[in-house]
């Protein structure tokens, strides 16, 4: 099970939707991804769609936190991590980038 | 947390104009944080920019000081035939940083337990 | 090319250390130069490595590039020259060409294979590092 890495928003490029044709294990939205996360943002069906097959999704802290995004508008089921919880899911999976 | 793991990054931004720098600049600080080791940090691309020692940035982060930060702990690495495209030349990079061929990112891909990409855009 | 979509790790295989992936068409970013570039790399140090090309990755491999005032090149040419390099085959995910009306005849001259995203997913799970062009 890999973690999938994916750093740009489903709103302006197909990083996510890729990722989501074949993702198991977990996935981590990091940078202006972050912003997938938010509900009725677009993206919204391919992360619940991810959550309901089983794929654990991650957002960046610090980078929720720097676009002042709270936990409060965040899709539910997705888990914040800071930079030592990125670095655990990497402890616990090989990762795929989506660049 | 797991045994002391082996994470290499390859970057593929340069400074200030995506923040693939500053995530794996963060990113180095939590793996060492953690007790891991970071093989090496491969600057490819537009990445070869984050080690330009004359940047300055008034007020800001210096990403290069940054990236030299990390050459301490490190081995940051500038991909040569990038650097050469893009007008950097060996005098021009931060004191902790090298220049390196496609042998240094493959012995860093062999050598690691995990590598990560950062930057892209 | 040959009919049929073969599994693209045998039983016979080891698993490839190294994927690249290209998602990007050509010359717009650097991103397909410099994967073909780390492909190259990583094929003279002998690095077990496979390639696939998905979504807009596709277009690296159309017939005929390189015409016009750019100066590009054609990477298409430069892709199917992995050949001789020690990589067998270059996969493209088929949906993602058809999709884009195109089929393996509009490609260049290499070996080819064509997979499914069930075959992506695979060898994405099989194989320990993963990177993007």
């Amino acid at each position: 099970m890999k973690l999938h890495i994916v750093s740009e928003p489903a709103s302006s490029r197909t990083d996510l939707r890729a990722a989501a044709r074949v993702a198991e294990g977990a996935l981590i939205l990091i940078e202006d991804a972050v912003i997938s996360a938010m509900e009725g943002a677009a993206g919204n069906e391919l992360l619940a769609g991810l959550m309901a097959s089983g794929v654990k999704v991650h957002a960046l802290a610090p980078d929720l936190e720097a676009r002042g995004i709270g936990k409060e508008r965040l899709l539910p089921g997705v888990e914040t991590v800071d930079y030592d919880g990125f670095v655990e899911l990497v402890e616990k999976h090989e990762v795929v980038p989506w660049l | 947390m797991r045994g002391r793991m082996k994470f290499g990054i390859i970057l593929l931004s340069g400074p200030y104009q995506h923040e693939g720098a500053d995530t794996a600049y963060h990113f180095t600080k939590a793996a060492l944080r953690r007790g891991h080791e970071m093989v090496g940090i491969f600057l490819y691309t537009d990445g070869v920019y984050v080690t330009n020692k004359n940047i300055v940035s008034p007020g800001h982060r210096n990403i290069a000081q940054m990236f030299d930060e990390l050459g301490v702990s490190t081995k940051v690495v500038a991909c040569g035939t990038c650097a050469k495209f893009r007008g950097m030349k060996q005098d021009m990079l931060s004191k902790n940083v090298k220049m390196g061929g496609m042998g240094a990112l493959v012995q860093m891909v062999q050598d690691c337990d995990r590598v990560l990409v950062f930057g892209g855009g | 090319m040959e009919a049929g979509t073969p599994s693209p790790n045998s039983v016979h295989e080891p698993s490839p250390c190294v994927l690249i992936i290209f998602r990007r068409p050509p010359f717009g970013s650097v991103m397909a130069v410099e994967g073909l570039r780390m492909a190259e790399a990583l094929l003279a140090f002998q690095v077990p490595l496979k390639v696939v090309f998905s979504e807009d990755g596709v277009l690296c491999l159309l017939k005929g590039q390189g015409k016009g005032a750019l100066e590009m090149g054609d990477i298409g040419k430069a892709f199917a020259g992995l050949a001789s390099m020690g990589l067998p085959q270059l996969m493209v995910v088929k949906e993602d060409l058809e999709g884009r009306k195109l089929c393996a005849g509009d490609l260049v001259e290499a070996p080819l294979m064509m997979i499914n995203t069930c075959d992506l997913r695979r060898l994405i799970g099989e194989t320990k590092l993963v990177i993007p062009f």
